[in-house]
């Protein structure tokens, strides 16, 4: 190459490399992506920064001469400087940090530890462990703040006391001793940190075992030969294989446990435990729609923040390619005398974690009244009763109601169009944040997916109403059609919404995809699709299934958001639990909360069994 | 050479991001207001609505004729008929469902679309749907507690006052100075009845900043939604502060003695029952069962929704409502409004009439809101069996525009209590 270095016209070589940058598919699905991403994430964000520095008219009566729509500083001037900021920012911003890192450590360490056991030890019960460790996620948070309540709830708060309570109260202690034993326990950061870890752990767990099962276990036996022990192979090795998966469930579960709303809603209140997701629910509801966004804001600054260190953190330079050429052989690691222990302490974990709170959401959508546990007290009319106008105010059982068999197949469009296409978008931006780790589009990309995470369900939803509720023109040319009341608009607003989940769960599948088997391809004259559907996309498909799932039950989940853009003829199964609950009918809310549950069981059972025994076929082959 | 080749990518993504944000900013100016998501354009707030005697009337008002209230209920039906038979309405109630299977089952032909959402997602979406140019709710069923509705949606003429003469002369005209009201519902006290049989511990609002009842007093926290926000801010307005500072002197024999920062017997009231450490819940029916549950030895005491009273017998709770000295608090009055550009006035006010009970003597369209804990705003209506009648009730003086210019301020001052 030196010697004819000259012969070369720069210009002509000039004129290769831009040939080369605009006719490489990546780098024309990387402009697509930031584009895309520019539009509907960029806007809706900007459009609410603006938001917060325009004076709304509701607040023209704290403003004096102020003028509706004029630009103002007034709603970051109060949250930031003023008589208010350490009660309506600072305190409630400790709490949240607090929650945040605890909920981060919590999971994350169980997460991982059940994500290890399941994948690389020979625990007895697998298929069985596997399927029910996650099924803490699909289970409402409310429902688990429930079951937290009626074990620990204590009798200065009225009511029923807890389980825990009653047994003290029964054996002779005074209310004031259980209150000061089990107050701290019952409501205030403890009992947050704890219901929200055994929900948030999922996200841990399927990044993990998607990245664990990836890993030749030969690698580790190298370690064995060279006389490791397991907890040097488990450090040494390992552990900084799977990091970017970690890594990722950090994000997620971090900026999760920041923005969440329920739990602390429930668990906190009781005790004015508050945090800056309370004040900024509390704030939307209260219609100080600026001071919301203005936290909303301040939400995914430290999000990015934390995306930002994940970026330092995960380098350029390290690998972790784990998925090479060479076959993936998986040998179980031996539990030796620990097995028995470890496994009596998962099934406890499981009865008392998992299979409690399920049995009593069961147990209570069969009662007639609400709390009476007796046989007499049993009935399926909930379920398939034919219209009693004594129960219900008359409305059928959840099986005779024409309405729930609509929004059944509302909710199984929705969200299964949606887990697709949000699990491809997701994986293809995966792609570009893993082959792009440290370039600026790289970074540019995973900053951009994550932001939408952190915008509360219903600001979101209403600025995509408003930009969609008119046809998109550009230059006099329509580029998307007037969608509100489409099924296209409900499917974008998710798809969009809960990219985060898809992306992170492609990212770091993606990153343990050996950039020499592309390469290898390259040099064979295949074509960048020909490389992502034949190479790219078959050793990804753990990853993928995981994103999967993660999009589907929180799609499946989601009311607030689908509330805003869908029509009142489009009715979900989230939608008329809400319609139930509202009903004064519990019962009837549970159940639809059970088959939500059924159905996302289901999809993640076949997932898991057909998943698995494809992803198997494939590494052998 | 890979570096370089990733410049180019960058700068051609530039590029891009540049022509897309020059496209969006001239199609953004298209939007009205963007992310503003209170109604916007106007005259400010304190302009009155426009009396529809004086000035023009926009096309809206013309063709829709909203304020002609003349119509008898077979004509609005004829001309629903004729508009194209269908109407939708926006509700806070669950119950709108059932209204809905009245309305058509008293006017075949007509199509009755019900939507029950909460107040916050209701007043999101419709804000959006009206600046968006696709409005969808013709009718809707909400509550005016801060005044929000009246003072900025109403004078800024996205929701419309509908009020038929006929049906308002059986209505007491303070109710219907600033909206057209459906239903009363009141956030009362409410104490254990099978601990307390010979009646209420507490009488007097004061009682409660005793210290006897520290950290037994259930409510929900006033900072988290509009209904506990204005509920306080009610108690700061008015007559109410004098009314509180008077009943201070009946229950104790002494004047009462404000506190700093506290500019009369209504915010001193609140720093006090702050300082009494009361339980804040997620929901109301979470109070209700705090203080209605059986079998409690010392239970506490707790506001909520009066509705609650319906949910009594069914969840056997032991419970009843106190009648406070010098009063409950102000009242959460439900409205009804039409959504202006609605395509379906006629219909839209054929359900209003239907809703509020209309004149024919069929009140199937009130029926569902007429139960234990909520009460008629007509005379001629009489309330659910088993209700207390609401004149012989202790209820604030309620006014809008006092709430509203208030709001605020009395909101802030919690905050900052912690």
């Amino acid at each position: 190459m030196k010697p004819n270095e000259q012969s070369y016209s720069k210009s002509r070589r000039l004129k290769n490399q831009i040939k080369e940058v605009v006719t490489n598919p990546y780098n024309v699905i990387v402009v697509i992506a930031i584009v895309l991403l520019t539009y509907l994430i960029v806007f809706p964000l900007v459009d609410m920064l603006s938001t917060t520095f325009h004076l709304a008219q509701r607040d023209l009566r704290s403003v004096p001469g102020g003028v509706a729509g004029e630009f103002t500083f007034y709603y970051w001037q109060r949250l930031l400087a003023s008589d208010l900021t350490m009660k309506l920012l600072v305190q409630p911003l400790v709490n949240s940090l607090i929650i945040g890192a605890g909920v981060s450590i919590c999971a994350i360490a169980l997460g991982s530890v059940l994500a290890w056991l399941m994948v690389r030890s020979d625990l007895p019960f697998k298929p069985f462990f596997s399927l029910a460790v996650i099924i803490p996620y699909m289970i409402p948070s409310w429902v688990k703040s429930q079951a937290w309540l009626s074990m620990f709830k204590t009798p200065r708060v009225g009511g029923a006391p807890g389980f825990v309570a009653s047994i003290m109260l029964n054996m002779g202690m005074s209310p004031d001793a259980i209150e000061t034993v089990l107050g701290p326990i019952a409501y205030g950061e403890i009992a947050v940190i704890i219901v929200l870890s055994l929900h948030y752990y999922a996200y841990t767990y399927l990044l993990v075992s998607a990245a664990l099962n990836s890993i030749n276990s030969e690698l580790e036996e190298m370690g064995e030969i060279q006389g490791a022990s397991k907890s040097l192979i488990l450090r040494r090795i390992t552990l900084p294989l799977v990091l970017p998966a970690m890594l990722s469930a950090v994000i997620l579960t971090f900026s999760k446990a920041i923005g969440t709303f329920g739990t602390i809603n429930y668990l906190g209140s009781p005790v004015n435990f508050r945090t800056l997701s309370s004040e900024l629910y509390s704030n939307n509801r209260s219609q100080n729609t600026q001071t919301a966004f203005a936290m909303a804001i301040l939400m995914i600054c430290i999000a990015s923040l934390s995306v930002f260190i994940n970026q330092k953190l995960i380098g350029s330079r390290k690998s972790y390619a784990t998925i090479g050429g060479k076959g993936g052989r998986s040998t179980p690691i031996g539990l030796g005398g620990w097995k028995p222990l470890i496994t009596l302490i998962l099934i406890v974990f499981f009865i008392v974690g998992i299979i409690m709170p399920v049995i009593i959401l069961i147990l209570e959508s069969c009662m007639l009244k609400e709390g009476a546990y007796s046989l007499e007290n049993f009935t399926l009319y909930y379920w398939i009763g034919e219209g009693n106008p004594n129960i219900m105010e008359g409305v059928p059982g959840i099986f005779k109601n024409s309405n729930f068999k609509l929004s059944l197949w509302n909710s199984l469009k929705l969200t299964f169009v949606n887990g697709v296409f949000g699990t491809i978008f997701g994986q293809m931006l995966g792609y570009i944040c893993a082959k792009g780790r440290g370039t600026f589009h790289g970074r540019l990309v995973e900053q951009l997916v994550f932001i939408p995470y952190l915008i509360p369900s219903v600001a979101f939803g209403g600025i995509y109403l408003s930009m969609f509720s008119k046809p998109q023109t550009v230059f006099g040319v329509t580029l998307v059609p007037a969608l509100y009341g489409t099924f296209a608009l409900l499917t974008l607003t998710s798809v969009v919404k809960h990219l985060p989940f898809a992306s992170r769960a492609g990212t770091s599948n993606m990153m343990q995809i050996s950039g020499e088997l592309e390469e290898a391809a390259t040099i064979e004259g295949a074509g960048f699709f020909k490389r992502f559907i034949k190479i790219v996309f078959p050793l990804s498909k753990g990853g993928f299934i995981s994103g999967f799932m993660l999009i589907f039950v929180s799609i499946m989940k989601e009311l607030d958001l689908i509330i805003l853009i869908m029509t009142p003829t489009t009715s979900t199964l989230p939608y008329l639990a809400f319609q139930y609950q509202n009903q004064n009918c519990p019962q009837a809310s549970d159940c639809v909360a059970i088959v939500m549950f059924s159905i996302v069981f289901l999809v993640y059972a076949l997932a898991n069994i057909f998943g698995d025994a494809d992803l198997a076929k494939s590494m052998a082959g | 050479m890979l570096k370089r080749k990733n410049i180019l990518a960058c700068l051609l993504a530039l590029v891009m991001l540049l022509s897309l944000a020059a496209c969006g900013g001239g199609g953004g100016d298209s939007q009205p207001s963007g992310g503003d998501s209170q109604p916007s354009g106007g005259d400010a707030g304190q302009a009155a609505p426009a009396d529809p005697a004086s000035g023009d009337l926009t096309e809206w008002e013309q063709s829709s004729g909203i304020y002609n209230t003349d119509e008898t209920d077979d004509e609005l039906y004829q001309k629903a008929l004729e508009e194209g038979a269908t109407v939708t309405l926006y509700s806070i109630s669950s119950r709108c469902t059932k209204v809905a299977e009245a309305f058509m089952a008293k006017y075949p032909g007509l199509e009755c679309v019900p939507f029950d959402i909460s107040t916050n997602d209701l007043l999101e979406k419709v804000t959006k749907e009206y600046e968006a140019g696709a409005p969808t709710a013709d009718v809707v069923h909400i509550k005016d507690q801060d005044g929000s509705m009246y003072l900025e949606y109403v004078a800024n003429k996205i929701f419309y006052n509908f009020k038929p003469a006929d049906i308002f002369s059986h209505i007491d005209p303070s109710y219907t100075e600033t909206a057209t009201p459906l239903y009363i519902e009141l956030t009362q006290l409410f104490y254990n009845t099978e601990v307390y049989p010979d009646g209420s511990p507490i009488t007097n609002l004061w009682q409660l900043t005793e210290p006897q009842w520290k950290g037994k007093i259930m409510m929900q926290n006033p900072l988290d939604n509009l209904a506990w926000g204005s509920w306080i801010a009610g108690f700061c307005v008015g007559e109410e502060p004098q009314r509180l500072a008077d009943a201070y002197k009946d229950l104790y024999g002494k004047d009462l003695a404000l506190s700093d920062g506290c500019e009369n017997a209504g915010y001193e009231f609140l720093k006090q029952l702050h300082a009494n450490e009361p339980i804040f819940t997620a929901s109301s029916d979470e109070i209700a069962e705090s203080v209605g549950t059986p079998g409690q030895s010392d239970p506490p005491v707790g506001f909520c929704a009066s509705s609650k009273l319906r949910k009594a017998e069914e969840n056997g709770w032991l419970f009843a409502p106190v009648n406070l000295e010098p009063d409950t608090g102000i009242p959460a009055v439900n409205t009804l409004y039409i959504v202006e550009g609605s395509d379906h006035p006629s219909a839209a006010k054929l359900l209003v009439r239907f809703m509020m009970g209309g004149v024919d003597g069929d009140i199937g369209g009130y029926k569902p809101f007429n139960t234990l804990g909520g009460w008629p705003v007509r005379d001629d209506l009489a309330p659910a069996e088993g209700s207390t009648p609401f004149e012989e009730i202790n209820v604030a003086p309620f006014d809008a525009t006092e709430i509203y210019y208030n709001y605020n301020t009395v909101r802030d001052f919690w905050q900052q209590l912690g």
